[in-house]
């Protein structure tokens, strides 16, 4: 055994200074043009007779490249007065008509078109799910609760949500007197955003006390999340995805089905998909594309795999259009110009900085050196180094020790890591890319 | 800085020393001024950002896939339940800007304690009510002091771990161009997300 110290200035960091810019050079301002798009084909437009097709709310409609899509005609429109916003969100019912969101930055709209006209209801909050009752009144999600518009007697009724600080959406009519709806639980100190929890409540649409009609539960990592409730016949489908949050996997997505008081799963999904409607006995799906995420349209076949009858997103929401809500224009949180004596440190636009691979966290530097001595093997001309916190203070926690592959001042990480844990697959769970 | 690097043809008590020299070094050098380091401006330190879903995926790939845990930093106070420190696990894309330019940003400034519980980046999780899958499931964005700056709040509360009010000091070092690092400030949108950075836009 050969006893090396090797004194290695931290030279990169230094050199480069002397290299510096300043202020004037500034980040480079790249942006990445996506070459992959979420469009879906385009379909030709109504000639003529739209505004009665959707009076008519006769097929499936979905929502593609800003345009309502009739699925079974394969002709779109562009609503009119949609002003600044993103069409989302289509229900339609040849009972009733047709519905959708029109989803602007801050206030929403909801677009009702019946065969006795057009009316728009502006709503200060987030606009989503509109859904038709089999007697013509429709309920849409408000986030904290639901709207409920009689459609004999064009009133609006609300039902705030069951839990303060809960998030509500996608209604369904369980019947004529009665909704249900997804009721997202408030935020924790642990989990801050996103889904942790949800379960699908119902109430009278006159009122009352909602009443929880699933009993999922989160636990830990794990959360739950349902979606895109669908009232068939005597029962309500749904999606329900489970998932760990800080595992490295995918979720898992599950057909359910709520029916006599009792929720049972129905199949495991191979894959995303969302319910988007019905036709005849068998449910339509929205199946978002992995590679782009756009929307697909499939039907399931007796053999449980997907025929694709279309593209767009019917109750999901449309990815090849930026929510406006989310639009990276108009923010007025930038950083000031001007002096910056609390940040100031200047910048090297030469080589980019080091980057190591960090195995760890062990609890003596034995276990550390004797893994350390199994990379060196495998990287002989590479630097390997024992580490702790006071030496990587950035890269592992105080009280444990890591071995240290140094990487070329140009190495990319994503690459370098990938090509260590297949020289290395024992060290495959415990390794990261740091800086040392 | 001057750091000491250790050959692992060592032998354990070659180890202990050198491990003890480098403590040595390395508190010196975490001790010294800002000037003792500079941002790493190349185009692996701050790479180009994408824009829009199609663009995250083509940049990222998959969401809550091993790649977007597989680089991470040391944030002290980072846990949420009890203030302590916590490795925060990102996409290895992000390994430089976060690592490198951000962690030691605030490290170097001597503005750790500027930080306040909790802070986190990857979190495989669809946004609530939504069918759309948080950034944090690719490991592209950061929440940090949310227990101070929680989802729908319309300012940024500055006070750290250290009672001290730091006004915007770590949005600044997050958001935006020179000398931030093109993070993107969920407080820009129209429902407001002040604890929330991440590395794309329009989505």
């Amino acid at each position: 055994m050969v006893i090396k110290l090797v004194i290695g200035a931290v030279a990169a960091v230094s050199a480069a200074a002397g290299m510096l810019s300043g202020m004037a050079g500034g980040v480079p301002v790249a942006e990445v043009n996506a070459a992959p798009s979420a469009r879906c084909p385009a379909v030709r437009t109504f000639d003529r007779g739209a505004p009665r097709a959707l009076a008519a709310g006769g097929g499936m409609w979905a929502v593609s490249g800003g345009k309502l899509v009739s699925v079974s005609t394969s002709r779109s429109m562009t609503p009119a007065g949609e002003g600044v916003g993103i069409v989302r969100h289509v229900a339609a019912d040849p009972r009733a008509g047709t519905a959708y969101v029109i989803d602007r930055a801050g206030d929403d709209e909801l677009v009702v078109v019946t065969s006795e006209g057009t009316r728009r209801f502006s709503e200060p909050a987030e606009v989503t799910h509109p859904t038709w009752s089999a007697h013509g009144d429709l309920a849409w999600a408000t986030g904290d609760g639901v709207a409920m518009l009689d459609g004999d007697t064009g009133r609006i009724d609300r039902l705030p949500a069951p839990t303060e600080g809960a998030t509500v959406f996608s209604p369904v009519f369980m019947s004529g007197d009665r909704v249900a709806a997804v009721v997202s639980a408030p935020p924790t100190a642990r989990v801050p955003e996103g889904e942790r929890l949800s379960n699908l409540w119902s109430v009278r649409v006159d009122g009352g006390r909602w009443r929880r009609m699933t009993s999922f539960h989160a636990r830990g990592d794990r959360w739950v999340a349902l979606r895109t409730p669908l009232k068939q016949r005597a029962s309500v489908a749904f999606v329900k995805v489970i998932g760990d949050a800080t595992a490295d996997r995918p979720p898992r997505f599950e057909l359910w089905r709520l029916e006599g008081g009792a929720a049972r799963r129905v199949a495991r999904l191979s894959q995303e998909r969302y319910l988007a409607g019905t036709r005849g006995s068998r449910l339509v799906w929205n199946v978002p594309d992995p590679a782009t995420g756009r929307q697909d349209l499939a039907i399931e076949r007796a053999g449980g795999d997907l025929l694709t009858i279309g593209c767009g997103a019917v109750m999901v929401d449309p990815a090849d259009v930026v929510d406006p809500d989310r639009a990276a224009h108009g923010g007025t949180h930038v950083p000031p110009r001007g002096s910056w004596s609390s940040l100031e440190a200047r910048g090297h636009e030469g080589d980019a900085e080091e980057i190591a691979v960090i195995v760890g966290d062990f609890a003596t530097t034995e276990q550390a050196s004797s893994v350390a001595q199994t990379i060196l093997a495998a990287y002989p001309t590479s630097e390997v180094e024992v580490v702790d916190a006071a030496m990587s203070p950035l890269a592992i926690r105080p009280g444990v020790y890591g071995a240290l592959l140094h990487l070329p001042l140009q190495a990319d990480p994503t690459s370098a890591l990938a090509k260590f844990r297949s020289v290395l697959p024992q060290f495959a769970a415990n390794s990261w890319i740091v800086t040392p | 800085m001057i750091g000491y690097r250790i050959h692992v043809r060592a032998v354990p008590l070659a180890l202990t020393v050198a491990l003890a020299l480098g403590c040595f070094a390395a508190s010196s050098a975490v001790a010294g001024h800002m000037s003792d380091w500079t941002h790493d401006h190349s185009k692996k330190g701050i790479p180009p950002r994408p824009s829009g879903l199609a663009g995250l995926i083509d940049v990222f790939g998959q969401r809550c896939s091993d790649k977007a845990t597989n680089a991470r930093s040391w944030w002290p106070h980072a846990d949420p339940n009890d203030g302590s420190g916590a490795y925060v696990e990102y996409h290895t894309y992000l390994a430089r800007t976060i690592g490198y330019n951000v962690r030691n940003h605030i490290n170097a400034a001597h503005k750790d304690g500027a930080l306040y519980p909790g802070i986190g980046s990857y979190n495989c999780r669809l946004i609530a009510g939504t069918s759309s899958w948080s950034v944090h499931s690719w490991g592209a964005a950061v929440d940090t002091n949310w227990q101070r700056n929680f989802r729908g709040q319309t300012f940024w509360n500055g006070r750290g771990a250290d009672g001290i009010d730091h006004g915007t000091y770590i949005p600044d070092v997050w958001r935006g161009g020179y000398p931030g690092h093109r993070f993107f400030w969920g407080l820009n949108w129209s429902n407001p997300d002040p604890m929330h950075f991440q590395y794309v836009t329009n989505y």
